[in-house]
């Protein structure tokens, strides 16, 4: 079908370029409670995602406009030809400066194409549930997803890039009991593209331990202005804000005010320096892919080197905005460790949050917290799991203190630190 | 203006047929649901216009089978020949032979019972979306932005996004027969403000079961929202503690929605995972307190007139006069339980599960006045707007993030703003404290909701202004 589009774009008088990306999804999905499968489903979908470009003049400055739309393989070709035609129409009120659209690379990139594996899905269903040994606590629900990409993107340029991938994702609930017999629940994401039975076991093992520190968990006290430590997941949302800082849309849009060379800790650095890389090639990442949704090949690219922006990344429109170089757009971030142990991190008074409820970041202000659903208050002496309240601060104010762990891990679309210790956060106890 | 039907829809039914015909040779009973949703996005910001399609775009079929055990379901968007599907339900869902040698363990299903229904349904709109040119509306987002601009220096950026959708879907089962065609759009206002290195944002959603005609309610809050973004410059960190709060009618439906929405959601129940279930029929709220959800209940974003599992749209009564006396529930969920089922079986689209979900959530209005409640608070907020919340439903926890919140001193506004603000707690608590319930009702279904961190639906929510206690920080 997609030969049927090229074939309608390239007749059509109206339009100066288009970008198709052909994506075709096949997964299996079963869906559990507690160890018993309550539903099974299968998916073949397949979608055409269309961009047309029209460029026009106006007061002696070039624009592009463009439209994007679905194509479903349900229409025919009347169909498409008035998608295309529509859009090319609505693209001539898109007023954007111009911007060129990604050409072909000589240079052969690796794709990492991979066959579909949805027979080990029931094999990796059963090593979830093989940690659920405790009498205490189980797996209450699971949810299990295993799905293979196969992207093509063609343009009118004459890119034609194409790769295929396994990705699972997994969430799942984990229930345990304390001695009161009152249960608490905790929310779980994996989310991999190398499928290791040990990892899962291990990653529910861990789940399942933490719930039942949430299980015996007090109420977090009024403990004043003390540090705080995040570890864990939540690590990837904070780190991610710094990102946005250099994300070549934002500073464009101006809601981002940083320029290459700028230190997004600011001035007086009392702790570690941020390091953050782009990578799009984490292994057994979810978000790990070869080309963007433009066909841009993706390389890894130093965003922020001890807190000082050296280059902005995006996609190719923002990218020639700015004038620098596209780096494409990927969701893959790498943060370099800091200098100081987990244990030493902990030293002194202090709450640490593996937990929220909902982790909740503001690009745009800088503010971020969120309801503490399980951590632990060290008051000097005991370390006290505790679970209610909430915490709140904001980029400006914790930026040029923070103590990076030098402990690691991997996860979702992350590699580095496990815990940031902050300083100039609010604790609001339950 | 009649929404008109979807000729992909109409065209399809010969194939819808054809499968249900062959399927139900082998299952006791099977379903169908196809869609076609289409729509656009048109974003104006400072520096920048995108047009595409609406995120909510799609056009597809979910077949659902019982093989006498349990159910099983296939998403697809291809039309072959109506026999290659049947054989790839077999082989996919069904009659899996990986699934059959895996030992799994499965949860049995009775079969659906469905009464004989052949029914179909129009929405209506003030001005049909094609009726109003593409230029016209990228013209008139414009046009905002540039008023808003005209209203502050200080403004550094305004995002202006008005979007529309129109959903097509069929139900047909072994005895249903149903059609619906509606549109809904939505429209958002974002102004984002700069004051040294303090950077703020206000805002303001619109929505209904409209046309383009919200773009006149969108034009007419422009300086407000500006005005409000520069006021939050100045705004202070709010000194965490338990407060006297009034929540505004948006954040009273962001506590309907977190508190006793989500848990009230019969899927919560069958996996023993809302603590709701163990005190139905118990007082969970004060007096003050009658709650609703429902599809037919309001007229916003989330009302049809059958769900993605072919059950008709209802107003269920969740809270009666603070006692809990009903769920939501999908189909499934409700068989389980023995109860009947609401309408609240949705999917984010055909390629997605059914759940249990929202559809328009609010507390119903009372007399109190606004005026009488400020009066009565000797210290606390009014809470206004909010940029997202979240729920803990086995444990009863509330996460909700307000934009901003007024001071109250001695039953007067001092005009001091604290910003933002995270209101936390025990759900019973919260409720249970609503002391004064206000006359005014407003209902909002901008955004989307989600089932964990995934499966995203619309959902409207809402409510009168409400006097509580509440923790804030």
């Amino acid at each position: 079908m997609i030969e049927k589009i090229i074939e309608l774009l390239s007749k059509s008088k109206n339009i100066d370029g288009w970008k198709i990306v052909d994506d075709v999804i096949e997964d299996k999905e079963l869906f559990f409670i507690k160890k018993k499968l309550d539903m099974n489903r299968a998916k073949k979908v397949r979608n055409f995602y269309l961009t047309v470009y029209k460029d026009f003049d106006e007061e002696g400055k070039s624009y592009r406009g463009s439209a994007e739309v679905k194509i479903h393989p349900t229409m025919k070709e009347e169909e498409i030809k008035n998608v295309i035609e529509e859009s090319a129409y609505s693209a001539k009120f898109v007023k954007n400066p111009w911007y060129p659209m990604v050409k072909p690379v000589a240079e052969k990139v690796d794709n990492h194409s991979e066959k579909q594996v949805f027979d080990e899905l029931y094999s990796l269903a059963e090593s979830l549930y093989d940690s659920d040994v405790y009498k205490e606590g189980w797996i209450n629900s699971s949810e299990f997803f295993l799905n293979h990409l196969k992207r093509r993107t063609v343009n009118s340029e004459g890119v034609d890039c194409s790769y295929e991938k396994n990705r699972l994702f997994i969430e799942y609930i984990t229930t345990w009991k304390n001695k009161e017999k009152e249960g608490a629940e905790l929310y779980w994401q994996i989310l991999i593209s190398r499928f290791s039975k040990d990892f899962i076991k291990k990653r529910s093992n861990d789940s399942l331990l933490q719930t039942a520190y949430r299980a015996n968990a007090t109420s977090t006290p009024s403990v004043g202005d003390i540090p705080m430590i995040i570890s864990g997941e939540n690590i990837i949302s904070l780190m991610a804000m710094f990102l946005a800082k250099a994300s070549s849309r934002m500073v464009y849009e101006k809601i981002s005010t940083f320029d290459i060379g700028d230190n997004v800790q600011g001035e007086d650095i009392k702790g570690d320096r941020l390091s953050i890389t782009i990578d799009p090639s984490i292994e057994g990442s979810y978000y790990s892919v070869p080309y963007d949704k433009d066909g841009l090949p993706l390389k890894k690219v130093e965003v922020i080197e001890d807190g000082i922006i050296k280059k902005f990344w995006g996609n190719v429109r923002y990218s020639h905005y700015l004038e620098n170089e596209p780096t494409g757009s990927m969701t893959n971030i790498s943060v370099k460790t800091g200098n100081t142990k987990l244990d030493e991190l902990r030293n002194g008074k202090h709450l640490e949050v593996r937990e929220f409820s909902d982790f909740q970041t503001d690009h745009t202000t800088g503010d971020f917290g969120g309801e503490i659903r399980m951590g632990w208050y060290f008051n000097g002496e005991d370390r006290i799991p505790v679970t209610g309240g909430s915490i709140s601060g904001n980029l400006n104010d914790i930026k040029n203190e923070m103590l990076l762990s030098n402990e690691t891990v991997s996860m979702k679309n992350y590699s580095g630190p496990f815990a940031v210790k902050l300083n100039n956060i609010r604790i609001s106890g339950s | 203006m009649k929404v008109k039907p979807s000729k992909f829809i109409e065209d399809s039914i010969p194939f819808v047929e054809k499968i249900l015909k062959g399927l139900e040779r082998n299952y006791d009973y099977v379903s169908v649901l196809g869609t076609d949703v289409f729509g656009k996005q048109h974003v104006v910001t400072s520096r920048g216009t995108n047009y595409n399609d609406s995120q909510w775009t799609e056009r597809g079929f979910v077949v659902r089978a019982h093989d006498g055990t349990g159910y099983a379901e296939f998403s697809f968007n291809e039309i072959d020949d109506p026999e290659v599907i049947v054989r790839r339900i077999n082989s996919n869902i069904v009659n899996n032979d990986v699934l059959k040698e895996s030992n799994l363990e499965r949860n049995a299903f009775k079969k659906i019972e469905e009464q004989e229904m052949e029914e179909s349904f129009s929405g209506e709109v003030k001005i049909l979306p094609e009726n109003v040119a593409t230029e016209e509306k990228l013209n008139r987002l414009n046009a905002m932005k540039q008023k808003a601009h005209e209203a502050s220096d200080k403004l550094v950026n305004f995002f202006a996004v008005y979007e529309e959708v129109t959903v097509n879907k069929l139900f047909f089962s072994n005895k249903k027969r149903l059609k619906q065609s509606y549109i809904w759009s939505q429209g958002y206002l974002n102004a984002v403000v700069r004051k040294e290195n303090k950077t703020r944002v206000s805002y303001e959603g619109f929505s209904g079961l409209k046309g383009p005609e919200l773009l006149d309610e969108m034009e007419s809050r422009l300086k407000d929202i500006v005005d409000e973004a520069v006021k939050l410059l100045d705004s202070e960190k709010i000194k965490p503690g338990v407060y006297d709060v009034i929540c505004s009618p948006e954040v009273s439906g962001l506590v309907a929605h977190e508190a006793f929405g989500h848990g009230v959601e019969l899927d919560m129940f069958v996996k023993d995972s809302a603590k709701a279930k163990e005190y139905m029929g118990k007082m969970v709220a004060s007096e003050h307190v009658t709650m609703h959800d429902g599809a037919s209940a309001a007229k916003e974003v989330s009302s049809y007139f059958f769900d993605d599992e072919g059950v008709l749209g209802k107003d269920t009564v969740i809270i009666k006069n603070g006692k809990l006396v009903s769920g939501i529930g999908d189909l499934l969920s409700s068989m389980r339980l023995d109860v009947d089922p609401t309408g609240n079986g949705k999917r984010e689209s055909f390629e997605k599960k059914a759940y249990s979900r929202m559809t328009n959530t609010f507390f119903e209005p009372r007399e109190d006045k606004l005026e009488d409640m400020i009066s009565s608070i000797d210290k606390g907020y009014l809470l206004e707007k909010y940029t997202s919340g979240m729920e803990d439903p086995k444990n009863w926890g509330i996460q909700c993030v307000i934009l901003f919140g007024q001071e109250i001193k001695d039953g007067k506004l001092t005009g001091k703003i604290v910003s933002p603000i995270f209101m936390t707690g025990f759900v019973p608590d919260l409720l249970k404290s609503i002391s004064m319930v206000s006359g005014n009702f407003r209902l909002s279904g901008t955004g989307a909701c989600g089932k964990g961190h995934k499966e995203f639906v619309k959902v409207s929510a809402g409510g009168p202004y409400i006097k509580a206690k509440a923790r804030l920080g």
